[in-house]
């Protein structure tokens, strides 16, 4: 039985290779008779004969979040009528990244969009490719110093400071005039989170509101529960708790029910459960950053660039912070929750809004004010 | 019977009692807990207030369940890196079966069968190939955790009812314990029961401990392996499939590094690596140690960066309390 098995188990690549289909035949040499049968054109040739770009998009990790990125890089794909090829490691690991961009230049994209996380350690690998002459963009997060053309992402700095105003005046609205808020963080040391906790402090300064030191409360998600039912426990007094993360509004919504909480809650990312627990009133305010259009805007820039030979976007190409409550929920929640309405709402926004991406971008914004 | 004849039955009984802990292997690890939860409860009063401790229960119970499994594994020799990826595929496949308005009772089955299918591979594979165990699982941990990722293309999955007895009694509680808990307790006496008083147990430590003498003693050691890695797989569903009722949806990223701390579990809880020798009651203790220390951390305010270090050095300091009790309280070999 046990050889069978092993026998089985070592004629399974043969007959995946014997089952692929044979090469194509050689072409006909010297006084050979051509051939009757003409060989099939090229894939994806266009009938005008130029070649159909081929644009390669690196994400940090897949995950629900870069999922949204990745839908949005391949309906400008489909919409510009180029090849999107997104990939991106199944856990954060730079190297895996680092090891799908060097495969994308290798292999001869035309361009490139990188989530380089962190920052640092992409300078030479973004280096090299443009050495190659192949351009480069970042998304969601940047690479100072690095020679990628533009960077697509919200100022995350301003949008901690926004979100500080936002949950300052849900607090006094709800009578509260001091008190402590949360904080927690579930990747410490991550540049992003990090100016989003610096801008969330910043923009409390001044006010009766303390915010507590970043509380790691993890990425994997019973943790990411657990962490937040613990700080509930050791901070009774606290007023809010605000999550950097797009894991952090669920399950602080799940923690509240339970423990039959009254502080507010405030976060980020529009997934969902948040938008469930905005609607309920169980949170309060999340921010949305648009990671269709990280995903969009960066291929669109690439193909305008090598196809339509427009001048690139050069610095930061602001997708905007986008300010979810109650009050505003239902407007977002159809998009959010339905492809087909997705896609038609952001191919009019971009329409609107970002028709000269050249104009529109800026000088890059300051991390840490 | 006189006064003197009654003192006599008095200490002789406690004697009686004194050597039966002295000689439970557990008696170490209970003892560093023991340490942890006072030394938590003066530095930390509100370490001790009953919601605090169910909720401990309840964040030790998904590393406690899949310890009951993986101490089998440990046990005979071998070690299951891919718990963690299986835990991660049975929440998605459940998730997805809800989704599709399947009846929660098939919703479970086909959980606990994708747990135990991958298990069964596990074993398969190992067996037939004569592959070291932990080689197979570190491939295994990625192909599992990656079919995760197609299943539910990377995204968490939310869209069912919540309103039936699965999320409420299941990601609830019976007689306010959370029911995660009960499930641990329950598949911890089981799992004992069966390792320490069926034969078929004592077969698995003659594995580990020797396994050319358990081969010439006639236990078929590859039927063995994968029946216990088919148990494992399938008592790694059952705590993924807890996890699905309480947080009342699926998510990709659960389950992530889960293997390090379930094997950490098993150790800190007294089974040896080397096999041969194995305990688990000792293994929930080691999971109730790893979550009173995340606990713990957070009520004592202990700084973000340094919280790490710090899990790792109380972890090494509970099980150096374990070997010091073990070498008092046990005779030496």
């Amino acid at each position: 039985m046990k050889r069978i098995f092993q026998a089985a188990l070592l004629t399974m690549p043969l007959l995946l290779v014997a089952s692929c289909s044979p090469p194509p035949a050689a072409p006909p040499q010297g006084n050979t008779p051509p051939s009757t049968v003409s060989s099939p054109p090229p894939l994806n040739t266009p009938t005008d004969g130029k070649a159909r770009l081929k644009i390669g998009y690196v994400l940090q990790v897949l995950n629900d979040f870069t999922g949204v990125i990745k839908r949005g890089a391949e309906d400008a794909g489909k919409a510009l009528d180029v090849d999107v090829e997104v990939v991106g490691p199944p856990a954060p690991d730079s190297n895996a990244a680092i090891g799908m961009f060097e495969g994308m230049v290798q292999k001869k994209k035309d361009g490139i969009v990188v989530i380089p996380m962190p920052g640092a350690v992409w300078i030479k690998p973004i280096q090299e490719a443009t050495s190659a002459g192949i351009p480069v963009h970042t998304a969601n997060t940047t690479s100072d110093g690095s020679a990628s053309l533009a960077w697509f992402g919200q100022d995350e700095y301003q949008s901690g400071v926004v979100l500080a105003e936002q949950m300052k005046t849900l607090l006094e609205a709800g009578g509260k005039k001091s008190g402590k808020v949360v904080a927690g963080v579930c990747a410490p040391g991550d540049a992003a989170l990090e100016a989003r906790y610096a801008g969330f402090k910043k923009g409390l300064q001044g006010s009766a509101f303390t915010v507590t030191d970043e509380k790691d409360v993890g990425i994997e998600n019973t943790k990411n529960y657990s962490a937040w039912e613990n700080q509930t426990t050791a901070n009774p007094d606290m007023v809010a708790a605000v999550g950097l993360c797009s894991m952090d509004i669920p399950n602080l919504a799940k923690v509240k029910t339970r423990s039959h909480g009254t502080w507010l809650i405030g976060g980020y990312d529009l997934n969902p459960e948040t938008l469930e627990a905005i609607k309920a009133g169980t949170a309060q305010v999340t921010l949305g950053q648009h990671p269709y259009l990280q995903g969009y805007l960066p291929v669109l820039a690439l193909v305008k660039q090598l196809r339509d030979k427009k001048n690139p976007p050069k610095g930061w190409v602001n997708v905007g912070t986008e300010i979810v409550t109650k009050t505003n929920v239902d407007t977002v929640t159809p998009r959010e929750n339905d492809r087909a309405v997705e896609t038609k709402w952001y191919a009019d926004y971009v329409a609107k809004n970002y028709d000269d991406l050249e104009k529109v971008a800026k000088p890059m914004p300051s991390m840490h004010p | 019977m006189s006064a003197s004849q009654n003192e006599a039955t008095a200490s002789g009984g406690m004697r009686r009692a004194y050597r039966g802990i002295q000689a439970m292997q557990e008696v170490g690890v209970l003892v560093a807990l023991l340490i942890l939860c006072i030394a938590l409860t003066i530095a930390a009063p509100t370490f001790k207030n009953s919601a605090n401790l169910l909720n401990v229960a309840r964040q030790a119970s998904y590393y406690g369940i899949m310890a009951v499994g993986m101490v089998y594994v440990v046990c005979m020799g071998d070690i299951d890196l891919s718990v963690g990826s299986i835990f991660t595929l049975t929440n998605i496949v459940v998730g997805l079966a809800l989704q599709a308005h399947q009846p929660i009772p098939v919703a479970v089955l086909i959980g606990l069968g994708t747990g135990a299918l991958c298990g069964l591979v596990n074993g398969l594979l190992a067996v037939g190939l004569r592959i070291p165990m932990i080689i197979i699982t570190l491939g295994t941990l990625s192909v599992y955790r990656g079919l995760a990722l197609v299943l539910c293309n990377a995204a968490p999955i939310s869209k069912f009812p919540k309103d039936g007895l699965f999320f409420v009694v299941g990601g609830g509680d019976i007689a306010r314990i959370p029911t995660s808990v009960v499930v641990m307790v329950l598949t911890g006496v089981i799992g004992w029961i069966a390792l320490t008083r069926s034969i078929a147990g004592r077969r698995l430590m003659a594995m580990g401990s020797s396994p050319l003498t358990a081969r010439l003693s006639g236990i078929p050691l590859d039927r063995y392996r994968v029946v216990v890695m088919t148990i494992n797989g399938t008592i790694a569903a059952l705590a993924g499939i807890c996890a699905v009722a309480f947080l009342q949806s699926a998510d990709p990223s659960t389950g992530v590094g889960f293997e390090l701390w379930v094997i950490a579990s098993v150790i800190i809880g007294g089974t040896a690596l080397s096999g041969g020798r194995g305990s688990v009651p000792g293994a929930i203790v080691g999971a109730l140690i790893i979550a009173v220390i995340g606990n713990g951390l957070i009520l004592l305010q202990a700084p973000t960066y340094a919280a790490t270090a710090i899990t790792g050095v109380v972890i090494i300091l509970a099980v150096a309390i374990d070997a010091f009790v073990k070498r008092r309280t046990q005779p030496q070999h």
